[in-house]
C-alpha cells in the first residue's frame, strides 16, 4: 500500500518537472542501452564466428609449419611421408590426412583458368567435415593406387561447367595441366563468412596422384582426427614430439580447433567486458545525475517534508518516498534504455547480418543495474530528506 | 479532578542557542488543558506562542520541564514515536495553510491516514467525510490553487481532523484571511469544539481570542495571566 502510494507520489513529482526528469533519465538510458546492445552484439558476433570455426571440422587437430619460426617462405620446410607414418601410428589417432596444395591451370573445353588443387587422402572429407552435393569422395584404395579422380567445389562447377548443376558434372573430365581427371564428386557449398570470403575454385585429388604428377612429395599440413575420448592435450604433445624427431624443435606447430575456439571466446569476452565496463561507467554517471537532481528536489520540497512530518510521517516513510522516487527515475531510464538498446541491436544485426542475441538475462541484468543505480544514488538524498527537523523544514521558504 | 488532564506542562522551558547567544523563548511554563476545552493563547509578537504550540504539538522538545499527554510523559519518546503521536493524537492548522500544492483537497486530507496505514478505500471515505464536515463536500477534487483562502484553511482543518486527534492545534489560523473569512473559520473551530474536539489556538487578535472559553496570556516566555472568554 505504502509502496504504491510512493510510486504515485514519485510519478506526480516527476511529471511536474517533466523536462528535468527527462534530462536526468538520459544518463541511465544511455548506460542501459549501451550495456544491452554491446552484450547482445558481442554475443551475436561471437556465436557467429564460433559456429563458423566449428564448421571447419569439430575436434580437428592439425600440424603445420610454424611461420613464426620459419619466416623464409622460399625455403619453407614442409612435412613428409615419414611424418605422416609416424603420426598415423600414434595412439589416439583415428585418422591422419596429409594435404598438398598447389595451383594448376584447369580446363574442360577451351577456356583454361588457374585453380587450387589440393592433394589429400580419403579421410580428408571426414576430418574437415565436408559434405557432398553430388557424387562421392575417393576411397583409400583409389588414393593408394594414385588414380586420377577429382572432387570439385561449387565454384569450379560454376566457372568451368557453365550452366551445369552439381549432378551433371559427375563423370565429366577435368583437365589439370595436361592430365585428365574424372570428376567423382561435388562439394556442398558451405554457407558462412569464411566460405563467402574465400570463394576460390578448388579441386581435391588423391595426394598420391598429385605428388606423382608434380614431383612434390611434401605436405603443407597433416590433419588428424582424434579417437573418441582421446586425451587431446596428451595427443598434441605426442604429435609435436613425433614431428620434432625428424625436423628438430620449433619448426612446426600443432593446433586444435578447440584452442582456436577458446582463443576467440576469450578475446571476445574481454572485449565485451571492456565495452560493458565503459557502459557501466555511463550508468554511474547517470546515477550521479539522479543524485544531483534528487538533492535539488529534496531542498525544493523542504516545506513538503516539514508538512509530512507534522502530520505524522516517520523517517522511514520519507526515506522510502524519496528512495522510490529515485528508483522510479532510474527504472524509467532503464525501461527506455532497454527499448533503445533493443532497437539498436535489431538495427545492427539487420545491417551487419549478425545473429542478434538479446537474451532475457542481459535485459534483466541491465534493468537490475538501473534499479541498483537508483537505490545507491537515491539513498543519500532520501536520507537527507528523512532527517530534516520538522520545525526547520516547516519554516523553510 | 482525580484523572490526569489531557495536557499537562510543568516548568517547561525552551532555550534557543544561536552561536553564543541564548534566547529563552519559554521559561518555566505550567499549563493544564482538559479534554473538550477551547483555549486561546495570546501575547505580543515574539512572546513564545509558536514555540509553546510546537512543544504541545510534539514538533519540538522542551529544553527543561515535563510534558504529559494523556498522562504519559512525551520527553522520552524517539523521533519516530513522536511522529506516531502527531499522527494519532494531534492535528495542526497553520497560518499559511501548508497544503501540498499538487494534490486535490481529498488527497491532501488523505495524507495523515496514509501514515496511519489506513486502507485506500476507507481513507478516501474518511477524507471525504472530514471535508464534508468543514463544509467542503463540493470541493473534493480542487487543488489548493483552485480554492479561496478560507477554503484552503478548511481543507487544512479537515486534514487536522481526519484521524480523530485528541487536540486541534492552530497557530494564527485566521492570520492570512480577511476579517469575514476569519470569522467563518473561527465559527468552524467553535462548532468543532461544541462537538467535543479540544482546541488550542494562538492569536494576537483579542477579538478572535474572545471566542474562546479560556484565554491564556503569555509574555516573554511566561504565562502572565488567564481569563475566561466571552464565549457561552
Ligand atoms: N529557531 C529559533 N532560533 C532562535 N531563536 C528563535 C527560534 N525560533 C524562535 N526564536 C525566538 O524565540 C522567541 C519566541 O518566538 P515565537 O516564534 O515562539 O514567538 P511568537 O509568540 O510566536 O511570535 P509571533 O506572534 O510573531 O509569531 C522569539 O524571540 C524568537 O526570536
Ligand atoms: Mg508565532
Amino acid at each position: 500500500m505504502m509502496l504504491w502510494e510512493n510510486i504515485l507520489l514519485a510519478l506526480d513529482a516527476l511529471r511536474v518537472n517533466a523536462m528535468r526528469t527527462l534530462l536526468t533519465l538520459l544518463g541511465v538510458v544511455v548506460g542501459v542501452a549501451a550495456v544491452i546492445s554491446v552484450i547482445a552484439i558481442a554475443r551475436g558476433g561471437q556465436a557467429m564466428v564460433i559456429r563458423e570455426v566449428e564448421g571447419l571440422g569439430s575436434g580437428m587437430v592439425w600440424i603445420e609449419p610454424n611461420l613464426a619460426e620459419q619466416s623464409d617462405f622460399t625455403r619453407l620446410e614442409l612435412l613428409d611421408q615419414r611424418d605422416l607414418e609416424a603420426v598415423s601410428l600414434l595412439p589416439g589417432v583415428a585418422e591422419a590426412s596429409p594435404m598438398i596444395s598447389t595451383s594448376m591451370p584447369a580446363r574442360v573445353t577451351d577456356e583454361s583458368r588457374d585453380i587450387t588443387v589440393t592433394g589429400v587422402s580419403a579421410g580428408y572429407a571426414r576430418v574437415r567435415n565436408l559434405d557432398l552435393a553430388a557424387g562421392r569422395y575417393f576411397t583409400e584404395r583409389e588414393v593408394a593406387a594414385g588414380q586420377r579422380l577429382a572432387v570439385v567445389n561449387e565454384q569450379v562447377v560454376e566457372r568451368l561447367f557453365p550452366g551445369a548443376e552439381a549432378g551433371d558434372v559427375i563423370g565429366e573430365v577435368l583437365w589439370l595441366d595436361r592430365h585428365p581427371f574424372v570428376v567423382v564428386g561435388v562439394l556442398e557449398s558451405t554457407s558462412g563468412l569464411v566460405a563467402s570470403v574465400g570463394g576460390f575454385e578448388e579441386a581435391q585429388v588423391p595426394f598420391t596422384t598429385l605428388s606423382r604428377l608434380t614431383g612434390a612429395d611434401e605436405f603443407l599440413a597433416i590433419f588428424v582426427t582424434p579417437e573418441e575420448g582421446a586425451d587431446l592435450d596428451r595427443l598434441m604433445e605426442d604429435l609435436r614430439a613425433a614431428v620434432e624427431r625428424h625436423h628438430g624443435p620449433g619448426k612446426f606447430s600443432v593446433n586444435s580447433l578447440d584452442q582456436v575456439l577458446g582463443a576467440i571466446r576469450s578475446v571476445t569476452d574481454i572485449m565485451t567486458l571492456v565495452v560493458a565496463g565503459i557502459a557501466a561507467i555511463a550508468l554511474l554517471v547517470g546515477g550521479i545525475g539522479i543524485m544531483n537532481i534528487m538533492l535539488v528536489s529534496v531542498t525544493e520540497r523542504t516545506r513538503e517534508i516539514g508538512i509530512r512530518k507534522a502530520i505524522g510521517a516517520r523517517r522511514a516513510d520519507l526515506l522510502s518516498q524519496f528512495l522510490v522516487e529515485a528508483v522510479v527515475v532510474s527504472s524509467l531510464g532503464g525501461i527506455i534504455g532497454i527499448l533503445v538498446g533493443a532497437g539498436l541491436v535489431a538495427l545492427v544485426s539487420a545491417v551487419a547480418n549478425l545473429p542478434s542475441l538479446l537474451t532475457p538475462g542481459s535485459i534483466l541484468l541491465a534493468f537490475g543495474f538501473a534499479v541498483l543505480v537508483g537505490v545507491v544514488f537515491g539513498v543519500y538524498p532520501a536520507n537527507k530528506a528523512a532527517r530534516q527537523d520538522p520545525i526547520e523544514a516547516l519554516r523553510y521558504e | 479532578m482525580s484523572e490526569a488532564p489531557l495536557i499537562r506542562l510543568r516548568g517547561v522551558s525552551r532555550v534557543y542557542r544561536t552561536g553564543s547567544v541564548e534566547v529563552a523563548a519559554l521559561q518555566g511554563v505550567d499549563l493544564d488543558v482538559e479534554a473538550g476545552e477551547f483555549v486561546a493563547i495570546v501575547g505580543p509578537s515574539g512572546s513564545g506562542k509558536s514555540t509553546l504550540l510546537h512543544i504541545l504539538g510534539c514538533l519540538d522538545r522542551p529544553t527543561a520541564g515535563q510534558y504529559l499527554l494523556k498522562g504519559r510523559p512525551v520527553d522520552g519518546l524517539s523521533d519516530d514515536e513522536l511522529a506516531v503521536v502527531r499522527n494519532r493524537e494531534l492535528g495542526f492548522v497553520f497560518q499559511s495553510f501548508n497544503l501540498l500544492p499538487r494534490m486535490s483537497a481529498l488527497r491532501n486530507v488523505e495524507q495523515p491516514l496514509i501514515y496511519a496505514r489506513v486502507p485506500a478505500a476507507e481513507r478516501r471515505r474518511r477524507a471525504a467525510e472530514a471535508l464534508e464536515r468543514v463544509g467542503l463536500g463540493h470541493r473534493l477534487h480542487h487543488r489548493p490553487n483552485e480554492l479561496s483562502g478560507g477554503e484552503r484553511q478548511r481543507v487544512a482543518v479537515a486534514r487536522a481532523l481526519v484521524n480523530n486527534p485528541s487536540v486541534l492545534l492552530a497557530d494564527e489560523p485566521t492570520g492570512n484571511l480577511d476579517t469575514r473569512t476569519g470569522r467563518d473559520i473561527l465559527a468552524l473551530f467553535r462548532q468543532l469544539n461544541e462537538a467535543g474536539v479540544t482546541v488550542i489556538l494562538i492569536t494576537h487578535d483579542l477579538e478572535v481570542a474572545a471566542e474562546a472559553r479560556r484565554i491564556v496570556e503569555i509574555r516573554d516566555g511566561r504565562i502572565v495571566g488567564e481569563r475566561r472568554g466571552d464565549a457561552p
